[in-house]
């Protein structure tokens, strides 16, 4: 790791180590030094390690926007048993020369290596029986260093929760965030002063006015006979001021002005503004806070935690936001932790960024870095080690995928990669058969659309744990044998179904292509998550294979077949002749598998079939469920081990 | 709040920024000096290097260190803290470098607990060696007193031993071993502790740099007892870029010299002018210039003379009275008739010996052997004269005591560690405190009471075992065994003890001669470079009253010799 010149970055929170803190029992987290974000089912603890993180920076707060309380501690679901003590361990890197003086007694040196120094930090709660948590903490190696809580103030954050309303927050009078920024420029050009005359002028023309006079006269005439005797008990009037900018300054609000150009005069109030507008309002002015902030304490780090940001957001929104956070706003010395459901938001950014949490957190970023070591190979019949280079062009490749798909590919604790969307389309069929329907298992189906699945399978093929996705994964494909055959089925009927008999013979003593078994070297032995299940030739094949019944009797009442009369009434009826014609009632294998071929090879177009036989299909399971019957249709078994694998 | 005056004297030091050495006469304000100049220190360290950066203000005692401490806080009207501390040196360099970084030189090392004494290792056995003489090394060179040196090798108590009497080789093993055990298991004592944060400092130069980061000033007050090891950290720090320190001291008022105290080396920074900015302090506005003039003798020619400013009126020449070594009662009574008893008054001996002599010193004889109540004793009369911190520390340690009699050092000090923590009991140890009985009856009596009411309040059974049984020894009154006094109406003490105080008078009372540790006329003669350790003890003596300085010398030296030694500007009660 290389140290940057410090001009260029600053410190910033390089993990987090959580234990016992609500849901999490054990749980380390890297975090990237500007934009983290965070992805993970609901319950999945997101929202456990962004409250991990406020905790520490409330410290320096004098406002606390977060307790621990006892139910804070982790419960074992299966015991029972609730944990006695919470840890939470942060350790900063890139520290310039200054801020390892600040946080000196954080620091940790590396005696072998002077680029892995680093500051840590260490709080622990301690459950007592009817009592709050005890709160302790120790900075750097051991137990019993304390630097000064002092140092506490180096720590500053934003927060902005899930369920947040930006309109009451804009419209708080004490604690405003407007009224803040304005509050931080007026004391640092030094024009309190100003303002306060502003108002007290203000306040005596009020004071002058007749309206104001001729009250007190008359409140005091009233005084004066109840009184009688004397004079002293006139009332005069003032106004409370308060010579608190605060005060002055958290009148001030934002308002939507009508005029465009001049930004003045009449306008829409706050609360008639839609929520996902002044949730963007309020994150701009949170931004300049900062801003002014950093100005003000270069020697503090900022933290900015939003939870997701993309609320009350038109997905279209949410990309821009994303890239103003990213791009113009996010300050060096500001470090950024999203948490979000979208995957707009998630399709835009650098896999760099981008962390899953399920059990454990993953970086995907990081599942493409230093693999060189790890001797993967992509090809078979090359001894080609894939080099450190090879893994970045593997991510850059899946960015783009992510950035054009807007794919939910992490969202998703299953994944089924198929070759493109006619497969995707058939397959949400059949699961459905299979009677496990893809969102029930929160599933997702990744049609690669042509794009190789390399990208997708080093997500899941790394020796080290904190670089592979814990994802099951099935890749649906292909095995190509006999690739070079492109016999139709008007040449396979010819010449008495000489071609046919031929192209079985070859079919069948054909191999598998290189392809398939370079996919299967990519996925290295030693991962049981991601599995390669392959169709003997094609998906149309096996789906034809699968239909065919085993005699003449029950071969017509396959759905498939007659689906294929709908489909290509003359091709349909050539085929069953074909079966008409065969010696035996039942079919042999050999038969079967001709049968078959002549299906596979009747079938409309690949996209065509997909389309319209997915449909057919969806109608036919609802009509048998309605009849209370069976589908006369069996889902090849290949996909069937394909789904199973996937949602199990 | 109190007012601080700027006069000629201190403003160049109050303006003065960068490496600076202060040479402060006695009376000269130093601690105000510093506390006011801490102030302005303090803006400009916010303004250039930000609110986590500090100024380190170090001395060598705790005592001096509250001073400057409570003189901030009578001058400014609150406290000096957080990003400044304000410790002892040898705090600092715990706290700032051994205990961050002990791991640096020794992976398998425990985090030490750095104490003030290791006395216990003395009855420790680590390994088996031998003198030439076949007694046990541990015996006639014990353990607890080896110390390392700069260049790494260990000596005894400063010196090399006596290789008649061990075998270099042997020693060298011994010495080793012992300090090997200490950096396992974390037991080490301020020299070490001082050693360990130099090698780090040398070894890993990057902690200097984050050092001076954080603290971009520092302060050295008492600077003339600094060591030469801690001058080394300090250059150490210099290397590393620290651009404000300052050295304030006095070489004249160096006591501390068999504990490694070089004031020669304050001097030659002082003297260093390509590379240090020396200063003085030189106007004294505690005492008369007689009484300057009088202990001036002992700084050399080519210093700079003393000024007093102080306001009361002159003529305040020396006493000197000639007394009978037997008959001390007398000579006490014709220095009560010498001052005001309504003013602080002292009389100054030169050690402990001599304070056995005039009964000040408590004898060692604790009349039990669980040494827990002696501690309990103490706690009770740092309560009385209300240091009230100091009390409850000490309920503590009995309490740690007590409670865990069997335990070893640091298991010990862990559980003081945790108690410390626990406010509830801070309040339960005060109400505790209020009702030790008081010592004054007899010494049974006392014994029953108190474990009676340790059981009640603490629910411990403790065993103070008296040393002896019988009726007479029974009724002893325990203040008068612990606390024989003699009825003076003012302190007894040493001279070191009085360092930094003002009184309105004093008396120092000398020996026949100069053996061994005495002091007498024999020390009265002008120095050619710095004065010897005796002589500068005189000169803090000396450099006390405001108004009358006393010397007392023994009847069996002539007027004569003492005018001779002198001089003529003194008077004979």
């Amino acid at each position: 790791m290389q140290e940057l010149p410090s001009l260029l970055h600053f410190m910033y929170l390089s993990n987090i180590k959580i234990e016992n803190y609500r849901g999490i029992r054990s749980l380390t987290m890297p975090f990237d030094e500007n934009i983290n974000i965070i992805i993970g089912e609901n319950g999945c603890c997101k929202t456990a390690v962004i409250d991990a993180i406020r905790l520490l920076y409330n410290l320096g707060n004098p406002r606390k926007d977060i307790y621990l309380s006892n139910d804070d501690f982790y419960v074992d679901s299966r015991t029972g048993n609730q944990e006695r003590v919470i840890t939470l361990q942060y350790v900063f890197r890139g520290l310039t020369a200054s801020e390892k003086g600040g946080l000196y007694e954080y620091l940790i040196v590396d005696p072998a290596e002077p680029a892995n120094d680093h500051a840590q930090v260490t709080l622990s709660y301690e459950r007592r029986e009817n009592n709050y948590p005890k709160f302790s903490y120790f900075t750097g190696a051991t137990e019993q260093q304390k630097a000064d809580s002092g140092t506490f103030e180096i720590f500053q954050h934003y927060y902005l929760g899930a369920l947040r309303d930006s309109t009451i927050d804009l419209l708080n009078i004490k604690n405003n965030v407007l009224g803040s920024v304005i509050k931080r420029l007026v004391e640092r050009g030094k024009t309190e002063d100003q303002f306060r005359k502003i108002i007290t002028d203000a306040n005596k023309e009020l004071l002058k006015q007749a309206e104001v006079r001729d009250t007190r006269k008359g409140v005091n005439n009233h005084l004066d006979d109840i009184f009688k005797i004397s004079q002293e008990n006139q009332i005069g009037l003032r106004i409370e001021e308060s010579s608190k900018i605060e005060s002055i300054v958290n009148v001030i609000r934002p308002y939507l002005p009508h005029d465009k150009k001049l930004l003045e005069n009449d306008g829409f109030q706050l609360d008639q503004n839609s929520l996902g507008f002044n949730n963007l309002i309020y994150i701009a002015i949170i931004l300049g806070d900062i801003k002014e902030r950093l100005v003000d304490h270069p020697d503090q780090q900022f933290v900015l935690l939003i939870e997701e940001p993309e609320a009350h957001l038109h997905p279209q929104l949410q990309l821009n936001l994303y890239n103003f956070l990213k791009t113009a706003s996010a300050p060096k010395n500001c470090q950024l932790f999203i948490t979000t459901h979208s995957p707009t938001l998630t399709s835009k950014s650098d896999l760099d960024n981008l962390i899953v949490l399920k059990g454990s957190a993953v970086n995907i970023g990081y599942c493409f870095k230093d693999r060189a070591i790890e001797n993967i190979r992509e090809q078979v019949m090359k001894k080609v080690y894939l080099t450190d280079n090879d893994f970045l062009k593997r991510k850059k490749q899946l960015e783009r995928y992510l950035d054009v798909t807007r794919s939910q590919l992490f969202y998703a604790r299953g994944i089924l990669f198929v070759e493109g969307i006619s497969e995707k389309l058939l397959l949400m069929s059949f699961a459905e058969l299979h009677d496990k329907k893809i969102e029930d298992h929160r599933c997702e189906i990744v049609s690669v659309d042509g794009i190789s699945f390399y990208s997708f399978i080093h997500l899941f093929n790394s020796s080290t744990p904190d670089k592979r996705l814990g994802h099951k994964a099935s890749i649906i494909t292909d095995d190509d044998r006999l690739a070079k055959a492109k016999d139709t089925f008007k040449t396979l009927t010819k010449k008495g179904y000489t071609n046919l008999n031929s192209f079985h013979s070859k079919l069948f003593a054909a191999t598998p292509g290189n392809r398939l078994g370079n996919l299967k070297l990519t996925i290295q032995p030693h991962t049981t998550e991601v599995k390669v299940f392959s169709a003997f030739k094609t998906l149309e094949y096996e789906i034809a294979a699968a239909n065919v019944a085993a005699n003449k009797t029950d071969y017509p009442k396959n759905f498939l077949i007659k689906a294929l009369a709908g489909f290509d009434p003359k091709k349909s009826t050539i085929i069953d002749a074909y079966v008409t014609a065969l010696p035996n009632p039942t079919f042999g294998l050999a038969d079967q598998q001709k049968i078959a071929i002549l299906i596979w090879k009747a079938l409309p177009s690949k996209a065509e079939f997909a389309q319209n036989f997915s449909i057919a299909l969806e109608d036919e399971i609802k009509r048998a469920k309605a009849a209370n019957e069976k589908v006369v249709f069996t889902v090849p078994p290949y996909i069937i081990k394909a789904v199973d694998h996937a949602t199990a | 709040m109190k007012e601080f005056e700027i006069t000629d004297d201190n403003r160049p030091y109050l303006d003065a920024r960068g490496k600076i050495v202060l040479n402060a006469c006695p009376g000269s304000g130093k601690t105000s000096a510093i506390a006011f100049k801490l102030k302005r220190l303090a803006e400009e360290c916010l303004n250039k290097h930000g609110t986590f950066a500090g100024i380190a203000c170090l001395s060598f005692t705790n005592v001096a260190k509250a001073e400057i401490a409570t003189k901030f806080h009578s001058l400014h009207g609150k406290q000096f803290d957080f990003p400044h501390v304000v410790m002892t040196l040898d705090s600092f360099i715990n706290q700032f470098v051994t205990l961050p970084f002990y791991y640096l030189l020794n992976k398998q090392a425990k985090r030490p607990v750095i104490l003030d004494v290791v006395s216990f290792l003395d009855q420790m056995t680590v390994g088996r060696y031998f003198a030439k003489s076949r007694q046990p090394l541990a015996k006639i060179l014990k353990p607890s007193k080896l110390k390392y040196e700069l260049d790494g090798t260990i000596s005894w108590g400063g010196h090399q031993p006596n290789f008649a009497t061990v075998d270099p080789a042997i020693f060298d093993e011994y010495a080793k071993t012992y300090k090997k055990w200490q950096t396992q298991n974390g037991y080490l004592n301020n020299d070490d502790s001082t050693y360990i944060a130099y090698r780090l400092l040398l070894k890993y130069p990057r902690i200097a740099t984050a050092l001076i980061e954080r603290f971009p000033y520092i302060i050295v007050d008492e600077a003339q007892d600094t060591s030469e090891i801690q001058y080394k950290i300090f250059d150490l720090l210099l290397n590393a870029g620290l651009s404000n320190i300052e050295y304030v001291g006095d070489p004249y008022q160096s006591l501390y010299e068999f504990r490694e105290a070089r004031p020669d080396l304050f001097v030659d920074r002082f003297n260093d002018t390509a590379n240090w900015r020396p200063l003085r302090l030189k106007d004294c506005r505690r005492t008369s210039q007689e009484i300057i003039d009088g202990y001036s003798i002992f700084r050399s020619s080519s210093e700079t003379a003393i000024t007093s400013t102080c306001k009361h009126s002159s003529d305040h020449r020396i006493k000197v009275l000639r007394y009978d070594p037997a008959n001390l009662d007398d000579l006490i009574s014709r220095y009560e008739s010498l001052i005001d008893s309504a003013k602080e008054n002292t009389i100054l001996v030169r050690g402990s010996t001599h304070l056995e002599m005039f009964g000040a010193k408590p004898t060692a004889e604790e009349p039990w052997k669980n040494s827990a109540a002696l501690t309990l004793i103490n706690a009770r009369k740092n309560f009385d004269l209300g240091n009230i911190k100091a009390a409850v520390d000490g309920m503590r340690t009995f309490l740690a005591e007590i409670q865990l009699p069997d335990a070893d050092h640091r298991t010990r000090s862990e559980h003081l560690e945790s108690l410390k923590s626990d406010r509830d009991l801070n309040l339960k140890l005060f109400n505790f405190l209020q009702q030790i009985p008081s010592h004054n009856m007899g010494l049974q009596n006392w014994t029953n009471m108190t474990t009676g009411l340790i059981l009640k309040d603490l629910n411990i059974q403790v065993d103070f075992e008296l040393k002896q049984k019988g009726k007479a020894f029974y009724a002893l009154n325990l203040l008068q065994t612990l606390f024989p006094a003699r009825e003076t109406k003012f302190p007894v003490t040493t001279v070191h003890k009085v360092k930094g105080m003002t009184f309105h008078s004093v008396m120092l009372v000398l020996s026949e001669n100069s053996t061994a540790a005495n002091i007498s006329l024999a020390e009265f003669v002008k120095p050619t470079g710095l004065p010897t350790e005796k002589q500068r003890m005189i000169y803090v003596a000396l450099s006390r009253p405001q108004v009358l300085a006393c010397i007392a010398v023994p009847n069996s030296i002539s007027e004569a010799v003492i005018t001779a030694r002198l001089g003529a500007n003194i008077d004979f009660v």
